[in-house]
């Protein structure tokens, strides 16, 4: 089996499963809708409206869902043993963290792109012909996001206080990703002319190619037996 | 390292030798250094911007440690990693103290979210993670293994944290601007505040020393 | 005036305090190993 395929494979396995049992989809789409009540009820008497806060809003829940979508990617496998039935593949663990990461984006991005479409929506945000580049914003972030929290969800799996410990050591180290994501996407809700976003994608790529690239290295120390 | 633990010395000469070096370089920052235009409270800059300095250090120490524990397998390193971590969060408690108090000194303000003094929070942040991650790790050898993956990945991020801050910045001007502190400064101000540097580093490197052998000495005795 | 003071206070004894705890902390457990290897 080739490297890619076998990242394909583990990456599919993941999503079915979440498919399957629809638990942290649930909890996460639920999430979202929260956040989204939240924000309005806290902030409608902002006279700017929503695209005040929405690039805040939309990111916290970006971020807060990843953390509930995580901390599951590794919690499935301690169930029946099966992080060591992975380990024993003939491949080297750059598969498995690449496999859980594009596993993990992929749910999260799902989520998330609801979560997008239902705050342009109920926020009235006229942004429909920009959708498109928000999502991929969303997405940039996302896969920052998952590649750090990759990581860090094989190593909280092991520890005592799994779930409140990822997002406490997750946090501080995505906030540039998160930064740079409101930036850009409060310039394109406000459709601010001459563009100036292209500094902050060029930000969230280069993170999210240096903080992959880290974690790809880094990984096989927090799986070993 | 000496072989019996109980007759090893906490500190070695070099504390003797950071003692004096603190005490001359409080002089330096209130005698030698001429008053600036912005009044006294300036003068908190001679010790909050060598602390943030020994705060980067202590992090560049401990990801070096990390590396090394991950490449070696050695528990040693990970003493240096710790205490350097240790070491390295309590001046970044300073920095971050001092530079609040110079700001409500001279801007009125306790906090500015600029750049460095956002980035300088983020690093305690992560220093604080470490530490969390530190005290939820039962296991020794997984504890040592988990730390060094952290912070290698944390120190990634934070240039990355320095730019983003930075962007943001430009596009939202804050009301008040901190001072520079490489900028426009007299030469007598300059050699204080170097002088300063090679002191907090001299006390940085006394401090790891005792910090390591009390760790070498807690691990022997356990 | 009372900012500098503050400042440099604080600065001090965070010094102080964590030398001190780290030196008194060495002497208790080099006294406890001691007294594992007299006996």
């Amino acid at each position: 089996m080739s490297w890619l395929s076998a990242v394909l494979c583990l990456a599919v396995k993941d999503v079915r499963h979440e498919l399957r049992t629809r638990e942290a989809l649930a909890s996460m789409f639920v999430f979202s809708l929260l956040v989204i009540v939240l924000f309005h009820f806290g902030f409608s008497d902002l006279g700017a409206g929503a695209t005040a806060f929405a690039p805040g809003a939309l990111w916290v829940t970006f971020t807060f869902s990843a953390m509930i979508g995580l901390s599951r990617s590794f919690a499935v496998e301690e169930l029946n043993g099966c992080l060591r039935g992975l380990l024993l593949c003939p491949h080297d663990r750059s598969v498995v963290f690449a496999g859980k990461m594009l596993g993990a984006t992929a749910s999260i991005a799902a989520v998330s792109t609801v979560a997008l479409v239902l705050f342009v929506i109920l926020f009235n945000l006229p942004v429909l012909s920009q959708l498109w580049l928000l999502w991929l914003v969303m997405l940039l972030g996302v896969v920052g996001i998952a590649s750090v929290g990759t990581v860090f969800s094989a190593m909280t799996t092991g520890t005592r206080m799994r779930q409140t410990l990822l997002p406490v050591l997750v946090l501080p180290v995505i906030l540039p990703l998160v930064v740079f994501g409101m930036q850009v996407t409060a310039r394109i809700i406000d459709s601010t002319p001459g563009g100036g976003i292209g500094g902050g994608m060029l930000g969230m790529v280069l993170f999210d190619v240096i903080l992959t690239t880290v974690g790809m290295l880094t990984f096989e120390h927090v799986v070993v037996e | 390292m000496v072989r019996d633990p109980a007759r090893r010395r906490c500190f070695g000469p070099e504390i003797w030798f950071a003692g004096v070096a603190m005490h001359l370089a409080m002089l330096a920052a209130f005698l030698y250094a001429p008053q600036d235009v912005s009044g006294e409270a300036q003068r908190i800059f001679y010790f909050h911007v060598p602390s943030a300095w020994v705060a980067f250090l202590a992090f560049f120490v401990t990801v070096i440690a990390s590396i090394a524990v991950l490449a070696k397998r050695s528990m040693w390193w990970d003493s240096l990693a710790v205490s350097s971590a240790e070491i390295g969060t309590l001046f970044c408690t300073m920095a971050l103290v001092s530079g609040s108090i110079w700001g409500k000194a001279a801007w009125n303000v306790w906090w500015v979210w600029d750049a460095r003094l956002t980035t300088t929070f983020i690093v305690w942040l992560i220093y604080a993670s470490y530490a969390v991650l530190r005290m939820n790790t039962p296991s020794a050898e997984r504890s040592a293994r988990f730390a060094a993956v952290y912070a290698i990945v944390g120190f990634a991020s934070v240039p990355l944290t320095f730019l983003a801050i930075r962007l943001w910045r430009t596009q939202h001007p804050p009301a008040v601007v901190m001072g520079g502190d490489g900028g426009g400064l007299e030469p007598k101000m300059l050699h204080a505040l170097l002088f300063c540097v090679g002191a907090f580093t001299v006390l940085f490197v006394a401090f790891l020393r005792g910090r390591f052998r009390l760790e070498q000495l807690r691990r022997a005795t356990q | 005036m009372t900012y500098v003071i503050a400042a440099y206070g604080f600065i001090g004894a965070a010094i102080s305090v964590y030398g001190l705890a780290m030196y008194a902390r060495f002497r208790r457990l080099r006294a406890a190993a001691k007294d594992v290897s007299d006996e």
